[in-house]
């Protein structure tokens, strides 16, 4: 059995402000203290990594949502097959 | 503020230097100068950095060459930042893909979320994850010089097992099977632990080094890994089997060493667990290995005293044809050579030499091994019987068990065609890393013992290859028969049946 994760604006949210903190984290830190740029510097991958944060909050907020709409879709299509069901049972009746 | 180690900072550095130079007329005005800045406080030179890096570079008397030094190794540890940075960023990107993976399969435009789809797409990523995660920390155990981060490795080792990663253990496997035997010794003696120290009167003692828990889950990690490779007899499987062969040696028989140290004015001087590990015979392209260590299985030896001996560890490859009888053969020999050592075990050293004397031919008979085997265990009990009954002395009777066990064990594992790769510890224990068993053959004798004995069970090669690797050999019904029976009439018992089947 896998993990079961909550999802909710609440773990998301929790998510996002953890990610945020990594960030926060990663632009204070620097090994060398070392602004040098160029090809492949430790500077430039620091760089890289911070705007990879970014695109993993995009990922898990994109994430969540499709989530969202697939169980809005499944709810919507349950709620046609039960006023279906109660339609026919109608008729029958 | 950041310090500045881009190459203009450098010019510029060199160009302060070349100033102070053309500034400093005679020695004792740089004297002076050195007098006067030598509290440079640089929180009243943040506005106008050049002047305080003039002054730094007066006081110090700095010259180009140590500004190219600074900037060299500053470079060089940049690179080797740069190299972790990157491997975190190959991790962040797969886990980032991963879940916009996730995405594309729940999303209700595409309309993907199948069973089938999700294993199809999901599958490879999170192998593709997990490889990556795999890559991260075997750049983390890395070094740039091309060794590793023994430290980081010991700090892995205290960890608990259930606290390390999947990843992790398949990492360090991985940088292990890349250590050359010098690495290996120092990633093993990375893995050992001082568990107390027992003291003597005179205040030596010695200290107690434990292999770490997670040293014996990697080891099992590896054993699972390893199931499916068994069957290959490339050379390339053949290393990995005989570093899986090392790691059980270590996490079974060497799980505790005593190492002698010495606890002198209350303050304990810990000998550090020192390891070697060498080819046995570096003239053949055998992955046998020597393992020895500056310390020994018990605190003290059989007269109660400080035991001072080494101890050693021998592994063997797993060889073309069964090689266990052979080896195990040699290693009673060599327990009965022990007994020689005791002047009035007059008897003992006739059961030396005639089970020496057996061994040697069984060299000069290679291909008969089972034959000289039966013929050993023949006057095996008579000549050890004999000693039994003469000496009743904890010690040799204690050898002279650990021959029986040998020679019945190598009975039994020859009976059941088995090969095997192992470790023999000089104290005559043992431990079977792996094994195959030709199952034709043994199928054959299995078949030729119930004609024979007008019996008949309901096990073939294959349940007994399941029943020893959960340890129930013995559960199968009349094993203990079986084998009885395959040792003292396998000459004729077999080939009566399957003549020229057993090759």
């Amino acid at each position: 059995m896998g993990k079961t994760i909550k999802i909710n604006t609440e773990t998301l949210n929790g998510l996002i402000e953890k990610l945020n903190d990594k960030k926060g984290e990663l632009t204070s830190y620097s090994p060398t203290k070392c602004v040098k740029k160029g090809s492949g510097s430790s500077a430039d991958k620091l760089e890289e990594i911070e705007a990879l944060y970014d695109e993993m909050k995009n990922a898990i907020v994109d994430l969540y949502d499709k989530t969202i709409s697939y169980m809005q879709g499944l709810s919507q299509q349950a709620d046609e097959t039960d006023s279906g069901i109660s339609e026919s049972m109608n008729l029958g009746g | 503020m950041k310090r500045d180690f881009s190459d203009s900072a450098k010019t510029k550095l060199i160009s302060l230097i070349d100033e102070v130079n053309e500034e400093q007329w005679f020695g004792w005005t740089d004297f002076l100068g050195d007098l006067f800045c030598w509290g440079l406080n640089i929180e009243d030179y943040l506005d106008d950095l050049d002047s305080y890096h003039k002054k730094v570079v007066d006081k110090n008397n700095t010259t180009e060459e140590q500004i190219n030094t600074i900037f060299e190794n500053v470079a060089a540890l940049d690179s080797s930042y740069a190299k972790i940075f990157e491997n975190s960023r190959q991790t962040i990107q797969e886990q980032i893909d991963y879940i916009k993976a996730l995405a594309e399969c729940i999303d209700p435009a595409v309309d993907n979320f199948t069973l089938d789809f999700v294993e199809q797409s999901m599958k490879q990523k999170e192998e593709s994850l997990f490889m990556s995660m795999v890559d991260y920390y075997t750049g983390k155990i890395k070094t740039d010089n091309g060794d590793y981060d023994y430290e980081y490795i010991n700090e892995i080792m205290s960890q608990q097992p259930e606290d390390v990663s999947p990843e992790m253990y398949l990492a360090l496997i991985k940088v292990f099977n890349k250590m050359n035997t010098s690495q290996k010794e120092k990633f093993i003696e990375s893995s050992y632990f001082v568990g107390g120290f027992l003291s003597w009167k005179d205040g030596s003692g010695k200290n107690v080094y434990h292999i770490s828990e997670v040293f014996k889950s990697m080891t099992s990690v590896y054993g699972q890994l390893i199931s499916s490779v068994q069957d290959s007899d490339d050379s390339k499987t053949k290393k990995i089997l005989s570093d899986y062969n090392i790691l059980n040696a270590i996490a079974y028989q060497a799980d505790s060493v005593y190492v002698v140290g010495s606890n002198t004015f209350g303050s304990r001087h810990i000998d550090d667990i020192d390891i070697k590990i060498e080819k046995t015979n570096p003239e053949n392209d055998m992955y046998d290995y020597t393992i020895t260590f500056n310390g020994s299985k018990k605190v003290s030896n059989d007269m109660g005293l400080l035991d001072l001996s080494e101890m050693s560890i021998k592994t063997y490859e797993m060889r073309n044809g069964t090689n266990v009888d052979a080896i195990f053969d040699n290693y009673a020999i060599d327990l009965t050579e022990s007994l020689r050592e005791d002047e009035n075990l007059d008897n003992a050293k006739a059961v030396a030499g005639i089970i020496k004397d057996l061994g040697f031919n069984f060299v000069d008979m290679s291909l008969k091994a089972s034959n000289v085997l039966t013929a050993g265990d023949a006057v095996k009990d008579i000549i050890i019987g004999a000693v039994e009954e003469n000496y009743n002395n904890k010690i040799t009777n204690e050898t002279v068990d650990k021959i029986q066990s040998l020679l019945t064990d190598a009975n039994a594992y020859n009976a059941l065609a088995m090969n095997a790769s192992f470790s023999f510890c000089d104290d005559g224990t043992y431990t079977i890393s792996c094994f195959k068993i030709d199952k034709k053959i043994l199928n054959n004798r299995l078949e030729s013992w119930q004609i024979d004995k007008g019996i008949s069970v309901a096990y073939n090669a294959d349940d007994v290859v399941e029943k020893i690797k959960c340890g129930e050999l013995y559960e199968l019904e009349k094993m203990d028969e079986f084998l009885e029976w395959y040792c003292t009439e396998n000459g004729s018992g077999v080939t009566k049946y399957y003549f020229g089947e057993e090759t």
